[in-house]
């Protein structure tokens, strides 16, 4: 058993009048991908949009309940939410580099921290971010290149790369591959593979099979519930719940 | 069980599950045969049936086929992950059992040789258990039904008691009349063919209990344990 | 079968006769429009060009008559030249084209062939040249409006002398001119560089383009940082409600006010209340961004609104403020659009003449304006006030004015193209 890093306790969100999450508690383990699967509309992404407060920026969403990293509430009022993303970084749906070049994308989050006190520091977070994110070498020779020149592929390393640079303990991932081909779908699969060893990752997915090669562990979500969570080696073979049965084997009605 | 969205999916399971079925149908009627040959001693009819085998052998490579291609077009997960496994398996032990039983027939075809009676209608009793044995694992089969599964799972300790006591007759009957030696030895054979029999159709109803419950069917009966210590 | 695909066929023509009806319809709508454009242009361009000509008349003065060496010119201060007295000096130099008149009636005749600042020509000849004046100097005086028009084709000849504004004797001045090779037409320097004036051949439009000129720089001094802060505050961090959504639909509304409004109110407001001077580029410039406003934060809200959120949220995941987020990355994409807005609006600011006409910028002011605080007119402005006079000068002038007008607009279009073209930024 690995320790504890995220636990939510209880958790309800409300956009507007809308009930998007249903008392939702799990916990995810530190150094492991965690993988929440379920149907569009099932409020996945709304959940791991709770957990580095991106739901904050929609006026109509209400948070209840609790969330801890590390033991820490994250809601709580003395938390500062810019420093919490610092700590929880997000790679998105689709890749979002700035239109700015591959240096600036990477260099931009140590600096509005102040992480890095001379040029030569920053230079090496770029470069050290670029070779976790498995990009260096493809784009060492055009540093100062666009970031929306790369391809799709590179692009989300890109934005991985820029999460990393801050330094974060936990990353979470919205369906990171949604807009990518197989194989660059395959290159970041590896790149989790490789990034568990030092960050939590939790990682929305559309694509069971994924979820399935990444994760340890999995979640179900269905109707803003979160269905079941278990080994993912067990949701996949045998799964408790029959709705998680019918989601998996392709019955959902 | 609800459908799935993909509705060719449903009809590839369908399709291996009919297969199945057809294929434990025929190994019923392959044993039900044999039996009938072994009880007339008609050894005409025996070698009639010994072609049946063909056959099974033939769904067993049909059904072999079809698995294969549903988990490269589907990638099935959970109860049908666990279906067309137990299908490959399944396919398995029936084409096993379609042997035992064709061997049943083959020994009454090949061997011309004097059968006491006493034995034979024995024989033909338990091979006429395990015969409602088949048939009710199918029913479990095509229920998808644990219990039904497990009934016919425990069904198998009486077999083992009637294989025990006709193994018993047979030594003796031997030792009394050495003359019977070769017929005994046979109807020996028989008899552990249709015990093997019994023991395919509970790896059967093993398939089944994973199939539905996802867990491997841990369970030995008491017979079972009593025969073990012989 | 071979009906239902003749029948197929059939429709088929049909409606690919309709889509080249259609297409017909386009065309047709396009050219009609872009024949009035061009019919516009043509006309402008024809009757305004020759305002950017002028007549003048070679004139020789002999300096020895006003001065016994002219060398001592070059001793003289501005302030002495102008205080010498020069009138029948000049007058006696232009009579000096036709030394046999003797009629006084003829001479005044002759007079009349230039322009009324023929003395203050002469002065500003001396004034630039003082230092080295010969006995004798070619002067080219500027001719008079009649004869500028006589000279450019635009003057009946052949109307009655009583019909006419240029006498018989004129014309034969004129000829016998034209004949001695002393009538010259040159590029009309003036024009851009004088302010309004009474007579045509002197009036200018370096007056309302300065007054234009400073009325735009008040504009986008006053709206663009306004208009860009306001966008991005209602697009970026006003909350959604109701306050809200009534700030924006009045801002649309404002947006559709007619302007004269607008000048009613930097009248009643502006003049009145706050008492700033009349007739001020300043007033004008006011007047003018209260109507240019909503353009500029309508299409700065526009371009926010285009930059994807998924920008806004990759800087926030980083850690971000919203304002870093915004200044940083948000606003510097969506510039190019922002500014785009903004020159339209000043393009349409440029080319307002009502609230103008209100806050009193039609007068009539023949100084070139040094500050935005000096009365000035506009070119708009100016284009109405020569469309009203009655002398045939102004008829040129006028549509060199809207000339110039459109020029400037097209310019300012243009640079709004080019900008998009150089920042837009590709995803």
């Amino acid at each position: 058993m690995k320790s504890i890093k995220i636990k939510a306790d209880n958790l309800n969100v409300y956009y507007g009048e809308k009930q998007a999450l249903f008392d939702v508690s799990m916990y995810m383990e530190e150094k492991q991908v965690t993988a929440l699967i379920g149907p569009s509309g099932c409020g996945k992404s709304t959940f791991i949009r709770c957990l580095n407060r991106m739901n904050d920026v929609i006026d109509i969403c209400k948070v209840q309940g609790k969330i801890e990293i590390d033991g820490n509430d994250i809601y709580a009022p003395d938390m500062q939410v810019e420093q919490l993303r610092e700590r929880v970084g997000m790679v998105f749906q689709k890749p979002n580099p700035f239109p700015k070049s591959i240096f600036e994308n990477v260099a931009y989050g140590p600096r509005i921290h102040g992480i890095a006190e001379h040029k030569s520091d920053l230079e090496e977070i770029v470069v050290t971010s670029l070779k976790k994110a498995a990009l260096f070498d493809e784009v060492k020779d055009r540093l100062y290149d666009a970031g929306t020149g790369l391809s799709g592929g590179q692009q989300q390393r890109l934005c991985i790369a820029r999460a990393i640079s801050v330094n974060p303990d936990i990353i979470l991932m919205d369906e990171p591959c949604s807009a990518l081909d197989p194989i660059a779908t395959a290159r970041i699969e590896e790149l989790m593979g490789d990034l568990k060893t030092e960050y939590t990752i939790i990682i929305v997915t559309h694509s069971m099979q994924q979820a399935a090669r990444v994760s340890s562990r999995t979640g179900f979500f269905h109707l803003g519930k979160l269905v079941e969570v278990d080994k993912t080696e067990t949701i996949f073979s045998n799964p408790s719940d029959q709705r998680t049965q019918d989601y998996i084997t392709g019955r959902f009605g | 069980m609800s459908e799935h969205i993909v509705s060719s999916y449903d009809e590839q399971l369908d399709l291996i599950n009919s297969t199945l079925i057809k294929m434990g149908g025929l190994v019923e009627t392959q044993l039900h045969n044999s039996l009938v040959a072994l009880g007339d001693k008609d050894t005409a009819f025996a070698e009639e049936i010994l072609r049946d085998d063909n056959k099974i052998d033939a769904l067993e490579k049909e059904i072999d086929a079809l698995t294969y291609k549903v988990i490269a077009m589907r990638q099935p997960l959970a109860n049908d992950l666990r279906t067309v496994l137990s299908a490959l398996s399944i396919a398995n032990d029936l084409e096993r059992m379609g042997d035992h039983a064709t061997n049943i027939a083959k020994r009454v075809a090949n061997v011309k040789i004097n059968m006491p009676d006493t034995p034979v209608s024995e024989i033909v009793n338990m091979g006429e258990n395990v015969q409602r044995m088949i048939k009710n694992v199918l029913d479990a089969f095509v229920q998808k039904s644990d219990t039904l599964a497990i009934n016919a799972w425990d069904l198998d300790g009486d077999i083992d008691e009637l294989y025990l006591s006709i193994y018993r007759d047979l030594l003796k009957t031997m030792a009394e009349d050495p003359d019977t030696i070769t017929g005994c030895s046979h109807l020996l054979s028989i008899a552990k063919n249709i015990e093997r029999i019994g023991d395919y159709v509970q790896n059967i109803a093993e398939d089944i209990h994973f199939i539905t419950t996802g867990q491997a069917l841990e369970r030995k009966s008491e017979k079972r344990i009593k025969w073990e210590k012989v | 079968m071979t009906d239902r695909i003749e029948q197929r066929i059939n429709s088929l023509n049909k409606r690919l006769n309709s889509e080249k009806r259609f297409r017909i319809y386009c065309i047709g709508a396009m050219s009609f429009a872009l024949a009035w454009v061009l019919i516009l242009f043509l006309n402008i361009f024809s009757s305004g060009y020759s305002a950017f000509y002028r007549t003048v008349i070679q004139v020789d003065v002999p300096f020895l008559n006003l001065i016994e060496d002219t060398t001592q010119f070059s001793e003289m201060s501005s302030e002495d030249i102008n205080n010498l007295s020069m009138y029948s000096f000049s007058k006696k130099a232009i009579y000096g084209l036709f030394p046999d008149i003797e009629e006084k009636k003829d001479k005044k005749m002759l007079i009349r062939l230039f322009s009324i600042e023929f003395e203050q020509e002469i002065r500003e000849f001396l004034k630039s040249n003082k230092s080295n004046i010969n006995e004798t100097e070619t002067i080219y005086l500027t001719a008079s409006d009649d004869v500028d028009q006589v000279n450019k084709g635009n003057y009946p000849r052949d109307l009655d002398e009583d019909k006419r504004r240029i006498k018989d004797i004129q014309l034969l001045f004129f000829d016998d001119l034209v004949d001695r090779g002393l009538v010259s037409y040159e590029f009309n320097l003036p024009f851009l560089m004088r302010g309004d004036s009474r007579e045509p051949e002197l009036a200018g439009v370096g007056g309302s383009i300065v007054g234009s000129l400073f009325t735009i720089l008040v504009v986008l001094i006053l709206s663009f940082p306004i208009g860009i802060f306001a966008a991005i505050y209602l697009e970026e961090f006003a909350p959604k409600n109701r306050v809200t959504d009534f700030i924006e639909i009045n801002i649309n509304n404002l947006a559709a006010v007619p302007s004269i409004v607008f000048g009613l109110l930097g009248l009643g407001i502006i003049l009145n209340t706050f008492g700033l001077p009349r007739s001020t580029p300043l007033v004008g410039g006011i007047v003018l961004s209260l109507m240019t406003l909503p353009t500029i934060i309508i299409a700065t809200r526009a371009s926010l609104r285009a930059v994807p959120p998924s920008i806004r949220e990759g800087a926030l995941a980083v850690g971000a403020t919203k304002m870093q987020a915004v200044m940083h990355h948000v606003v510097p994409v969506a510039m190019p659009g922002a500014l785009t807005g903004t020159i339209i609006g000043l393009a349409q600011a440029l080319g307002e003449t009502a609230p103008l006409l209100l806050i009193g910028m039609v007068a009539f002011v023949v100084d070139v304006p040094q500050t935005p605080l000096d009365a000035s007119a506009s070119l708009p402005v100016q284009v109405y006030l020569w469309s009203e006079s009655a002398e045939r000068g102004y008829v040129e002038k006028t549509s060199a004015t809207i000339m110039m007008l459109l020029g400037f607009l097209i310019l300012m279009n243009l640079a709004a193209v080019l900008i998009r073209r150089k920042f837009e930024t590709k995803w």
